[in-house]
This record gives structure tokens, sequence and C-alpha cells, in this order.
């Protein structure tokens, strides 16, 4: 089963939510980079993920994970490009994979950082909510230890080898989160 | 440097500010309503009206100053929907809207408080493109335009006449269902002082108390700007100036008038920086236990202020000093403290009740952890300048109630 979080689950979520089509047809004004940090997973690592959006479809996407904590990371700024960067620990994000936590109970949280504009965020609610939907719905197991997922590499929607995403304000890859 | 700001370091990257409502202000105004309104282009072809209201304010004689300022304009009045309660709920929105459609109605003139301009909101929008309030829960959900609303307000507090959103209370499960749309906010406000000039001091006071609150949280809010930053310290200073000569001599109509103009201020500075913690607990409770929605927030209002103090303490003694407090060579925390106790004075003077446990709410653990474990999952809490976990925020709720 695909393990969550991991460079293989972006992947399955990338090719499900390309291929819906009301997605597409819904979620045209979904544009920009979005990047999610996720600290402290079962094997021992932080990660991110940042997906590219250009009118509701997934155009560019990487994934890193490095041994906690991985300090570059945790203090990069954001970078105003992006539309949003959200920022919480592994047990978080996988409750709210699961739909045991609501995405509001997270964002009263101190342990859930949202940076960008939340009144831009609040009119995709939508579209985003739909993204999420497709996202939740990808089996997987969240169950794992530190030899299941040893990559730090980055992959593209193509699949093909790319720069590895770099943590750096001035970057300008983006991607989103879920 | 400012004496209220202090030449702050501005910290925001970027900001966006929206607002669509067009703004009628003046004594008099509602009895020139038809030339008003026949001056808008949008409006031109808008001629199938319903009156939106509640029966205290066409017992007022509110709806007939309405009806005379619409006499021998292109405006036919179809119905007077009169049926909303102070708390409104998901039924009357249903009936509303079935008779919008009913009547082909295209234009809703909504006289009343914030039950009111929310249900036409809510009105409008089920007229407009069907379906049922929870098909639209949420931010920005509704597809498009929806019927146009002219609100005209009769209390100084929702802002809802010029606001992005709207609250109604579904009554089966005791919450409150809240939607934020820019197709909701209404065409024109129309503020006229004489609209506010028999409203009952208890209701100035609830109501006033609850602008007090808009233009307080919007200041703090996560997503404070310098537009809406304008707006609420305005806001601020307005009604703390005016709120308690307004309850106290109901006469004085330059005071009520000021009230009103602050609540729109208000208004506009929390569509564009959302509300927080205070309004979480607020729609908590008062969807639990019935509460005039002012009188919540009044109550909860200047605990949460100490609750969110060290997260920024410039931003509360900024509004210390909106409030006439001259202190100077004392910290900003200091500064914030004199806000809180201003606020409090001010709650005590208008005859606001300490805590919820005072109007009979029960304050036993489970009603706290309850409430607590709501609010938390509140959307204004996104908006909070300080975040909580439940053992957090639960001994908050505890002082409150």
């Amino acid at each position: 089963m695909i393990k969550y979080y991991t460079k293989v689950w972006l992947e399955e979520c990338v090719k499900r939510v390309n291929a819906d089509s009301v997605f597409e047809q819904d979620a045209k004004k979904l544009n920009g980079t979005y990047v999610f940090r996720v600290y402290d997973g079962p094997d021992g690592k932080d990660r991110v993920m940042t997906w590219v959006f250009k009118q509701g479809k997934i155009t560019d996407q990487a994934y890193e994970a490095q041994t906690a904590p991985w300090q570059e990371l945790r203090s990069a700024p954001f970078n105003p490009t992006w539309a949003m960067r959200g920022s919480c620990p592994f047990n978080m994000m996988a409750a709210l994979n699961k739909g045991e936590m609501t995405p509001m109970r997270a964002l009263s949280s101190p342990h859930y950082k949202l940076e960008g504009n939340k009144m831009v965020l609040m009119q995709l609610m939508r579209p985003m909510s739909m993204w999420n939907d497709i996202c939740a719905k990808v089996e997987v197991t969240y169950e794992f230890t530190s030899e299941d997922d040893t990559t730090s590499e980055t992959i593209t929607a193509e699949s093909a080898p790319s720069e590895s995403v770099s943590v750096d304000n001035n970057t300008s890859r983006e991607s989103a989160s879920n | 440097m400012g004496f209220i700001n202090r030449n702050e370091v501005f910290e925001r990257s970027e900001f966006s500010f929206f607002l669509p409502t067009q703004v009628k202000y003046g004594v008099g105004k509602v009895a020139a309503l038809g030339m008003e309104l026949q001056i808008e282009d949008e409006l031109s072809s808008c001629n199938n009206v319903m009156i939106i209201t509640d029966k205290g304010v066409l017992a007022a004689g509110l709806v007939e100053k309405v009806k005379v300022g619409l006499a021998d304009s292109i405006f036919e009045i179809k119905a007077i929907f009169d049926e909303v309660p102070p708390d409104s709920d998901l039924k009357i929105v249903a009936k509303c809207a079935q008779e919008i459609k009913n009547l082909e109605v295209n234009l809703l003139i909504a006289i009343g408080g914030g039950s009111v301009m929310d249900t036409a909101k809510f009105a409008a929008l089920i007229g407009t493109h069907g379906g049922e309030v929870r098909d639209y829960e949420g931010g920005f959900m509704v597809p498009g335009k929806c019927i146009p609303i002219v609100a005209i307000p009769t209390t100084v507090g929702t802002g809802s006449e010029v606001s992005i959103g709207a609250v109604v209370k579904d009554h089966e499960t005791k919450t409150k269902l809240t939607i934020a749309s820019p197709h909701l906010y209404p065409k024109i406000a129309v503020l006229d002082p004489e609209m506010v000039a028999t409203l009952p001091a208890k209701l100035v006071a609830y109501t006033g108390m609850d602008a007090l609150t808009h233009a307080i949280e919007a200041y703090v809010s996560t997503e404070n700007q310098p537009v809406s930053e304008a707006l609420a310290l305005r806001a601020a200073e307005m009604l703390y100036d005016n709120l308690e000569i307004a309850v106290k001599d109901a006469s004085n109509l330059d005071a009520r008038a000021k009230l009103q103009i602050a609540s729109m201020l208000a208004g506009m500075a929390f569509s564009n920086s959302p509300v927080g913690a205070t309004h979480a607990i607020s729609h908590t409770v008062g969807g639990l236990y019935g509460l005039h929605h002012g009188l919540s927030n009044a109550i909860a209002l200047p605990y949460v202020m100490e609750f969110n103090l060290e997260s920024c303490p410039s931003r509360y003694a900024a509004l210390a000093r909106a409030f006439n407090v001259i202190e100077s060579g004392i910290s900003d925390i200091e500064l914030g403290k004199l806000a809180i106790e201003r606020v409090r004075t001010l709650k005590v003077a208008l005859g606001i009740p300490e805590r919820y446990r005072d109007l009979d709410v029960p304050s036993d653990p489970d009603t706290i952890n309850r409430v607590t474990e709501i609010a938390l999952m509140d959307i204004c809490m996104a908006f909070n300048p300080r975040k909580a976990e439940f053992a957090e925020f639960q001994p908050l709720v505890e002082q409150v109630i």
C-alpha cells in the first residue's frame, strides 16, 4: 500500500488530480505554487512537497525528505511569490487526511502554520477542498520506518529528473500541499 | 511619530481590499429612497421589490418610511416579508426564498438589523441559485451574482449592510452557519440616522458592542492591513466616544448617527480583516443558548482581549490611545491592559452582564468543554492573533462562561 506523504503518494495524487475532469472544470482558478512542510514523520524525517498549478492542472511538483530536524527547511522564509505555505507535524497532516481533524480545527492550532494571503486562499476554498478530497481518497498506510522512504529526490509531473526543490526564499519552484 | 500608531514597521508583503457596496448616508435619506435608487443604472430593471424585515421594525413605523420613500418611483413593492425572528433560521430563509421565486422578485430591500439583512442575503442566494443554505456553507462557494439587495440598517452593530458574510442559525442542530462570498455584499447601503433614532437603549448597547467587537477584532486580525486598520481604528474611537451617550440619551441623534457610521466602518474592516476568537466563542454560545449576538460578543470581548494581548501588544496599545488613554512612558502591554479596562468599564456602564452564567448559561465542565471544542472549529479562529490548542483555550472559555 502507498505510504502517506511520500514520493509515491504525491505521484498518485498528481495522476488522480490531473485525470479528474470535474476538478479540471471547477478548479480553473487554482494557480500558483503551494508548499507544504511536514515535520517529524514516523520515519524520523521532515518533508516538503511543492505543487504547481496552472488553470487547475498540476504542471510541476517536488518532494524532498531529510532527517528531522531539517533546520534549513524549518527556518526557510516564506517566498511571497507562493500562493501559500502550510507547515505542521506529520501526525496533524495525517489526522487531516484521515478526516479525524477538520481544516478549521487545524487552523486554530498553534501547530499548523499557514502563510500566504488568507483572503485569497478563502476565495480558493472550493477548488482546494476538491483537491484535498481527491488526495484523501488515495488508500494509504501511515505506518512506515526510516527504511521505507529514503529519497531526497525531486520529481516532476513528467517523472523526469529535475533539480531538487530549494528551500531558499528566492526559488521560483512551487507546489501545493495536502 | 503618530500618536496612535507610532509609525511601526510595515510587515505585510501584500494585501487586497474589496468593497463593492455603495453607501448613501444622510438624515432623511430614506424619504428620498425612490429617487436615490432610480439613479442607479444597475437597478433600472429591478422593479419587483420585496421588503424583508421583522415585526418590531414594522411596528416602529420604519417600513412605512420606506414605502413613502418609494412612492411614485419605478419600484413596486410586491410583498413585505416580516417574519424574520431575532435569531433567523434556515426555515425562514427557505420560506422567504420561495416567496421570492413565486413573485419573481428582482430587488430586495432589507430593513432591520443583522438577522434581517443576513436573512435577505441567504434568501437572495437561494432565490437565485436554488438549493439549501448548507450547499454554500463556507467561503466563496456562491457560484455567481444574486438578486441585488438594498440594505437599510435599523441597528448600530451588525455591519451586514457592507459586509461579505451572513450568519444564520440551524435550530435543529443549534449551530450557526456562516457564508462569505463577494456575491453577498448588498448593492447599496442606505444609512439614515432617523432609522436608528427609536432603537431601544438595550439594543443600542448590544449592537454597539457588537460593532466595537468587529472593530477591535478586525484591528488585531491576522489579516490586518492598512485600509481595514484605518477603518477599524476610527470605528473603535467613534464607538468608544459615543456608545454610552447614545444608550443613556435617546434624543442624541448625533451620537446615534456616529454609531451607525462606526458600525458600517467596522463592517467594511472585518470583511477584509476577519474577526477572531470573540466571535468563535460568541457563535458557539449564541447557537447553543440563543443569546443575542451583540450581547454574546460583548460578554466575551474583554476576556479574549486579555487572552490575545501578548500576541500583539502594540495593537492593543494603539486601541488604548484610540480610547483616550494618554499615559506615556508605559509599555505596550500596560497600555493594552488599560484598553481592556476601558472596555470592561464600558460594559458595566451599558449594563452588560459580566459572564455568560449571569444569563443562565450552564457553567459545568461538560458545557465548558463542549463550547471549547466547537469554538476551536469556528472559521474565525483562523484569524485570531493567538492560536490555541484545547488546553490553552479551555481556561479562557471557563472564564467567559
